[in-house]
């Protein structure tokens, strides 16, 4: 790297005050505690109150039972132990039939065949009910049904409500991360880490087989919450969704509730303000983007060997330039004095216009108006090699009005400063902006092989490489809603580090087009009537002096930011720096010009030493392949050698035939890495990694009321968490670090506990999204903390094991009867678990068992959304203009568009929650809606059509005892009794004579699975 | 109180009441008491030993009111136009609200224009005199029901978070609806409809249907959305082509679900279930029953203002008249939404305040005096609570040039019947009824005054959710001791 400053000249400390300083001060803040600060609670104490589980669980043996032949498992031994100890025996064990369909529905949320339900019956070797298990964990299904439990964690939608609904740009993106994740085992620990850094994790994991990066997509998650229509105040709104991430964050994660501490210590937990406004600091060092997920590891490889080439390839080509350039520097005096002699400078009166002169012999009139030309633009150009000449020409000084200056004057506030590398962490999204702000010096390519340089940066800069041009989203890619949609910077974004607007006044020094966005208080939604100003496009024309060109945002003085700088089209973009200051500055670190001695007079003295620069530029430029190393060239040598590249036609330097065939070699390989480079990617909801912040205590949670510091932690009470210091990081991949440690006490109890939730009906912990104080106790502490150890320390995290081994458990097998008339009395809550209650399919359970009985459903994994179904009562504001199919193509329910405002009724009626926050287990109600939808819903009539159809069509001659049983076992797993059989056929003979003769029979059959459908059977597992 | 036929589809062949003395958990007391409220909720409790506690359907203390309808006024009527008259808006008309009335707070547009007096003329009504503008003239005569807050204050200026604050008193998603709250609180008095229906006039207000949910309390507690004009009730409507051939298809239901729930030992949920299916089953009766109004009088009707000219008065006034029809079966929680005034945003009046304003209050002024009078004409206006809100009030200056702003600094609600005092008003505005001054209300203290007189403690009524008591009132909300008869 080249270094336009001496180090010593460097200002002290920079790196430390804009990193640390600005995103430690709060807004506002007072120093000292707040006035009404009580003493924090005591977390030691408190922790006494369940000393448990604040401590990682221990390797544990399992109890003695008395009856040696009922467990099948290690966890059956503490089942039955319990059961033992109370006096209480075990339920009987469920036939082939019933455990069957509990199993389908627990590991895939579908039922089984009736083939399946055949092999398993025909199956007679022992092992049948773990190759049942095996199968079932292997079937794609599997990913699904555990990725909607997941979803309800991360309150999974894909519009962000309010008053317009608007988009969630690919949410679903997220949701076929998890399908994939489950699918593939991805260790728990993994999965975690993902979801906390998924950005940062090195190497990321790929998706098998490709260069695609699954780890970032864990990330999403954090952008699936709701967000306002144009709030007025966004600080206010802020604070209200992060609020609602640490909600989510630590209900999931941790099973703790900490959000309540937003405004107050946990009444009960070991939980202060303090451990809430440290989690907020992860959140706030961390901002929104559209990731291109799909390409980002292939094309940062790509421009790695973009890099090598050019590191390689451009002194070489710049020496050769130089050494031709050395050849036409004899004729530059004669054509630069008699250009001087010659020139009128624009706007001078025609009468004082000097009179016409004749030109001098021996130089060619077209190549010296070309010089003329010079001469004219370089005179309101102060970038211009020649500007100090012309001034010179017109009697004034060398001194350029607002001259070049290394540093920004003392006070003025500088917030990111691009000229020279390393002052603030570099924070770019893609690889348009390359690895950092290219120092003064640097070569820029050119784009043809006559051309191989296209000139020197005279001034450091974060510069928008061309060779990224031609990036574009992959078709149907969704963009996001609003004006941050129009800002199109995916993968081609710099963003400064976070700080706080002083008065708001902001300016940028840069040159060319961008759209920037001001993620003031990280407020994305960018609709509505407010709030515009935070995306604003700027444009210095086509002059190659960077400007400073001015971003009101007085109205969010106080309120903390970032600026992030995308494309406008395929014009140029450098970005030198952004400051806060009442005035433009008047700062300019542009070297402005090729500076002349004092000695020099006449035009052909002043020539001679223009002529000397470029000699200068010369040798510098022929140097810089022998050596990397040599010492950072001066401003007048970089203005000089930029203006021999850039001018190099008309001046007639002609490359010799070696540097050409550099050129065409270098241009060669540079179009071989763009073949390799993807051009077109989806995107996904992400997290991009920003600076350091560590946020205030909010007195009682009010936005403006800054307390004392809270540092970036998990919350105190969690053995191994530590306070995290990264001021050029959010710090999650520490934090993912601390959460993920074997030593933590909560991630895998919360973990198996879930996993215990979803397959038995209840947690261990039955409050599964709070362990603490509020929540219940364990029913079963030693089974939880064996589970949880074998979990991380037997089985790595590794879900599929989790789920083999319980469900092969006797305890699972259970039926949900009690052996034991005492049962009920002593233990009527079943806290033992001396049966399986009986349970009601899941919203999503029900609808895609329907398709799977009528034989509709459409087996295929992951994809768009598909379009909610409208009909009258799917009304209000943001409603989609065309209505999805009835039967939503017969896709898994987890497929139906999630729109915020307009969630299926008919599984918000079986309890689909509303995705606001966490929902680790679901309400079970029991609503006359329920029932009206089986009866009326016209869903249930088209399936029910559509499966008797199949049977007619699968059972053409059967008897009709025989296709009730046949129907019963496709929808109930099982076959009817006699008076069950009885029943229904004196039903079809009740429809038969009801329809009359002229119907077809197929109408009374598709009565009577309608009437099938209707029943408990159906959306009951026994 | 009509009643659908009960257990209509039930087997002659087996007595239910026996089969419910042979439950474990015997809910018997369902069918009387709180239809789709606690007891269903306390036999899956027994099932799954998870579900929180549900207080008993029975109130705190001797309640005032048995219903609530709910009039809520989307989108925020003026306070100035209405109920809070201003005479000083007159004075100063035209000029600089910043030099007259001094600093002003942000507004959601930014584009602050003059003062700006009312457009109505205001009268005075009633034995005390009370100002009330010629936007509701018909309401105006019932002002000796009225109890009317000028002092109401909202804590956002945007709709969707205001309406959520209103309904359910957090200013975000997620939160029970009030009438979530008063349904979980207290149960249905009637076996065959909902506890809690919100009657849809067609404006389906900002934040969608969970201004009407059940949050985290259980779904049984959420608002029925019913079409005041359509298909009445998603389902509620028979697919089959005769109601015989429904009954048969029931009939094998039922057949198959006793078996069921024998072999299965009489697991509670799937008695639930049973019990469930035949309460939808009925209302398919009780629903259409609710919603043929051909049995009310012409006068009735007219009174009501069912024989207006203008389309949405009448749209209104069905659903005023079904409100009472409601609160007559039994109902505990009505709440109407307003017609979809045409090309109109609700009350959102930023531009053309006198036309949406004008049209807006005449779709409604005349069939909310039709139901007041029409309740205390059959002496239901005693036990039912008549609120009217707004999420907020609008600003005493212009928007532009003929609208106003969101304010939420100042809003006028009222409230009739249903143990509140009538004729009397409570607050005050500022001179410019910009902000409230006097005896300032939030919307915590609406809330625990409506429980207050349905006879529940907002301090007790709580859910324990994520690891919290949580109430409608949050940690606020105190009773309005003064209005109270």
């Amino acid at each position: 790297m080249q270094f336009r400053f001496h180090p010593s000249r460097l200002r002290p400390h920079l790196v430390a005050w804009v990193v640390i300083c600005l995103t430690r001060t709060a807004l506002g803040a007072a120093s000292s505690p707040a006035p009404s600060a009580k003493a924090e609670i005591d977390i030691q104490a408190r922790k006494q109150a369940q000393p448990w589980l604040w401590e990682a669980p221990q390797a544990a043996t399992p109890p003695p039972v008395r009856d040696p032949g009922w467990p099948r498992d290690a966890v059956d031994r503490f089942i039955l132990h319990r059961l033992e100890t109370a006096g209480l025996s075990p339920a009987a064990v469920v036939d082939d039939r019933t455990w069957l369909r509990r199993v389908s529905f627990g590991i895939t949320g579908l039922p089984p065949t009736r083939d399946e339900i055949q092999e398993f019956l025909s199956d007679s070797a022992p092992g049948a009910r773990e190759r049942v298990v095996t199968r079932l964990l292997a079937s794609p299904h599997f990913g699904e049904r555990w990725a909607r439990h997941w979803m309800d964690l991360m309150r999974y939608a894909e519009t962000r409500g309010h008053e317009g609904d608007y988009a969630i740009a690919n949410a679903w993106q997220y949701r076929d991360y998890l399908i994939r994740a489950f699918n593939e085992d991805v260790p728990y620990d993994q999965f975690l880490r993902e979801h906390l850094a998924g950005d940062l994790v090195q190497p990321p994991r790929l998706r098998p087989g490709t260069r695609i990066n699954e780890s970032v997509l864990g990330t999403g998650w954090a952008f699936l919450g709701e967000e306002n229509h144009s709030p007025v105040d966004i600080r206010q709104d802020e604070c209200d969704r992060l609020d609602n991430k640490v909600d989510v964050f630590t209900k999931s994660f941790l099973g703790l509730t900490v959000s309540c501490a937003r405004c107050h210590d946990h009444k009960f937990d070991p939980i202060r303000t303090r451990d809430y406004y440290a989690l907020t600091g992860f959140l706030l060092g961390s901002s929104y983007r559209q990731v291109r997920f799909e390409t980002m590891e292939n094309n940062r490889e790509q421009a790695g060997e973009l890099q090598k080439l050019r590191d390689a390839a451009l002194p070489a080509l710049a020496a050769g330039i130089a050494t031709s350039s050395r050849d036409i520097l004899p004729r530059i005096p004669p054509y630069l004095t008699a250009a001087a002699e010659l020139w009128t400078p624009p706007g001078t009166p025609p009468s004082s216009a000097t009179p016409d002169r004749a030109i001098p012999s021996g130089l060619d009139p077209e190549t010296l108006n070309r010089w003329k030309g010079q001469l004219t633009e370089a005179s309101s150009n102060r970038v211009h090699a020649l500007h100090g000449f012309v001034r010179r020409l017109q009697h004034a000084s060398n001194e350029v009005s607002g001259s070049t200056q290394d540093h920004a004057p003392a006070g003025l506030r500088v917030l990111a400063d691009f000229t020279r590398p390393g002052v603030q962490p570099w924070k770019a999204d893609g690889e348009a902006f390359g690895r950092g702000p290219l120092p003064a010096g640097s070569l820029i390519p050119g784009t043809r092989a006559e051309d191989p340089i296209a000139g020197v940066l005279t001034y450091g800069a974060a510069r928008r490489d061309p060779f990224w041009n031609r990036l574009a989203n992959a078709a149907g890619n969704e963009d996001d809603s609003g004006r941050l949609g129009a800002t199109a910077r995916s993968g081609r974004m710099v963003r400064t580090p976070t700080f706080e607007l002083a008065d708001g006044h902001v300016h940028y020094l840069i040159r060319g087009k961008t759209r920037v966005y001001a993620a003031v208080d990280g407020h994305i939604m960018l609709e509505g009537p407010l709030h515009g100003v935070l995306t604003k496009s700027f444009d210095t024309g086509p002059s190659s002096e960077p400007r400073w060109v001015t971003h009101d945002l007085s109205p969010y003085s106080g309120h903390r930011t970032h600026i992030e700088f995308g494309p406008d089209g395929d014009a140029p973009l450098e970005i030198l720096a952004v400051v806060e200051s009442q005035e433009v500055p008047a700062w300019n670190p542009v070297a402005a010009t090729v500076a002349l001695s004092e000695k020099a007079t006449t035009p052909a003295e002043l020539a001679a030493e223009i002529t000397t620069a470029l000699a200068e530029a010369c040798d510098w430029m022929a140097g810089l392949e022998a050596s990397r190393n040599q010492p950072p060239p001066s401003d007048r040598i970089l203005v000089a050698a930029d203006w021999i590249l850039r001018n190099r036609d008309w001046l007639g330097i002609r490359s010799g035939a070696d540097v050409q065939e550099k050129a065409a070699r270098y241009f060669q390989a540079e179009s071989e890495i763009a073949a390799r480079v993807q051009w077109t990617s989806r995107t996904a909801l992400s997290w991009f990694d920003g600076t350091g912040v560590d946020e205030n205590i909010l007195v009682r949670g009010k936005p403006f009321s800054p307390g004392g510091p809270a540092p970036r932690s998990l919350p105190e009470a969690i053995p191994g968490a530590r306070p995290i210091t990264d001021g050029a990081s959010s710090g999650r991949r520490e934090l993912a670090d601390q959460l993920t440690d074997p030593g933590n006490p909560l991630v895998a109890r919360v973990l198996v506990n879930r996993v215990w939730h979803h397959l038995f009906g209840r947690g261990l912990v039955p409050t599964v999204d709070n362990f603490g104080a509020l929540g219940e106790r364990p029913t079963d502490p030693e089974l939880l903390d064996y589970l949880a150890w074998q979990f991380v320390h037997e089985d790595h995290w590794s879900l599929k094991r989790l789920i083999h081994r319980l469900v092969l458990t006797q305890t699972y097998s259970m039926s949900h009867r009690d052996a034991d008339p005492r049962a009920q009395e002593l233990d009527p809550a079943n806290h033992l678990w001396h049966h399986i209650p009986v349970r009601r399919l899941e919203a999503e359970a029900i609808r895609d068992s329907l398709l799977t009985v009528s034989g509709r459903l459409n087996p295929a994994v992951g994809g768009p959304p598909v379009p909610v179904y409208l009909n009258e009562f799917t009304v209000g504001r943001g409603r989609p203009d065309k209505s999805g199919p009835l039967d939503g193509d017969g896709r898994r329910s987890l497929y139906l568009a999630m729109r915020r405002n307009f969630l299926s009724p008919a599984l918000l009626a079986f309890d689909a929650p509303t995705p606001f926050s966490t929902v680790g287990k679901r309400n079970v109600t029991n609503v006359p809606a329920q029932s009206l939808a089986l009866m009326n819903d016209p869903l249930f009539h088209e399936q029910a059509r559509v499966w008797a159809q199949r049977m007619l069509r699968e059972r053409p001659s059967a008897e009709a005892a025989e296709r009730v049983a046949w129907l019963f076992e496709s929808a109930y797993g099982r076959l009817p009794t006699a008076a069950e059989s009885r029943d229904c056929l004196e039903t079809l003979a009740d429809l038969r004579q009801l329809h009359g003769a002229e119907a077809t029979d197929a109408e009374s059959w598709t009565d009577l699975c309608h009437a099938l459908l209707n029943a408990n059977d159906f959306i009951y597992v026994m | 109180m009509p009643h659908g036929s009960p257990a209509l589809f039930l087997d002659p062949r087996i007595n239910r009441r026996e089969m419910l003395r042979r439950a474990s958990n015997g809910f018997g007391a369902l069918a009387l008491g709180a239809l789709f409220g606690a007891d269903a909720t306390q036999s899956r409790a027994a099932t799954l030993g998870s579900t929180p506690a549900v207080p008993s359907a029975t109130p705190h203390f001797q309640p005032r009111a048995r219903s609530v309808i709910f009039l809520f006024m989307e989108g925020a009527v003026s306070q100035v136009d209405s109920f809070d008259y201003k005479p000083m808006l007159a004075r100063y008309h035209g000029e600089d609200p910043r030099k007259a009335i001094g600093k002003l707070e942000k507004t959601q547009f930014e584009n602050v224009g003059k003062v700006l007096k009312s457009p109505w003329e205001f009268r005075q009504y009633g034995q005390n005199g009370t100002w009330v503008s010629d936007l509701f003239p018909h309401v105006g005569r019932q002002v000796d029901d009225l109890c009317i807050l000028r002092s109401m204050t909202s804590k956002f200026p945007e709709h969707t978070s205001a309406n959520y604050f209103l309904h359910s008193g957090l200013g975000l998603q997620g939160r029970p609806s009030l009438g979530a709250w008063v349904t979980y609180g207290l149960g249905s008095l009637n076996e065959n409809l909902p506890g809690y229906v919100v009657l849809n006039g067609g404006q389906i207000p900002s934040g969608g249907l969970d201004n009407f949910g059940s949050g985290f309390l259980p779904a049984t507690f959420q608002g029925s959305l019913l079409n005041a004009r359509g298909t009445p009730l998603a389902n509620v409507i028979p697919s089959e082509s005769s109601e015989r051939l429904q009954q048969v298809k029931q009939r094998l239901v039922q057949r198959l679900n006793r078996q069921a729930l024998e072999d299965s030992g009489g697991a509670d949920a799937l008695e639930s279930a049973i019990t469930n299916y035949e309460l939808a089953a009925r209302m398919q009766v009780a629903i259409p029953d609710l919603l043929d109004i051909s049995g009310e009088s012409e006068a009735t009707r007219r009174l009501y203002g069912m024989d207006a000219p203008f389309e949405h008065t009448r749209t209104y006034a069905r659903q005023c008249l079904l409100a009472r029809r409601m609160v007559e079966r039994g109902v505990r929680f009505v709440e109407l939404t307003i017609p979809m005034v045409d090309g109109y945003s609700r009350w959102d009046a930023h531009g053309g305040l006198v036309k949406n304003h004008g049209d807006n209050a005449r779709a409604v002024d005349q069939p909310i005096a039709g139901l007041l009078q029409d309740l205390r004409a059959r002496g239901l206006l005693d036990e039912t609570l008549v609120v009217w809100a707004g999420e907020f009030g609008r600003t005493p200056f212009a928007q532009g040039s003929d609208g106003r702003d969101h304010n939420e600094y100042a809003f006028t609600a009222w409230m009739a019947g249903g143990g509140v005092r009538g004729g009397m008003t409570y607050g005050a505005t500022d001179d410019w009824g910009y902000k409230a001054v006097s005896q300032k209300l939030e919307m915590h203290d609406l809330h625990a005054t409506i429980l207050h007189l349905l006879g529940l403690d907002h301090e007790r009524l709580t859910y324990r959710f994520g690891g919290r008591d949580i109430r409608l009132t949050d940690v606020r909300g105190e009773v309005i001791r003064e209005i109270l008869a």
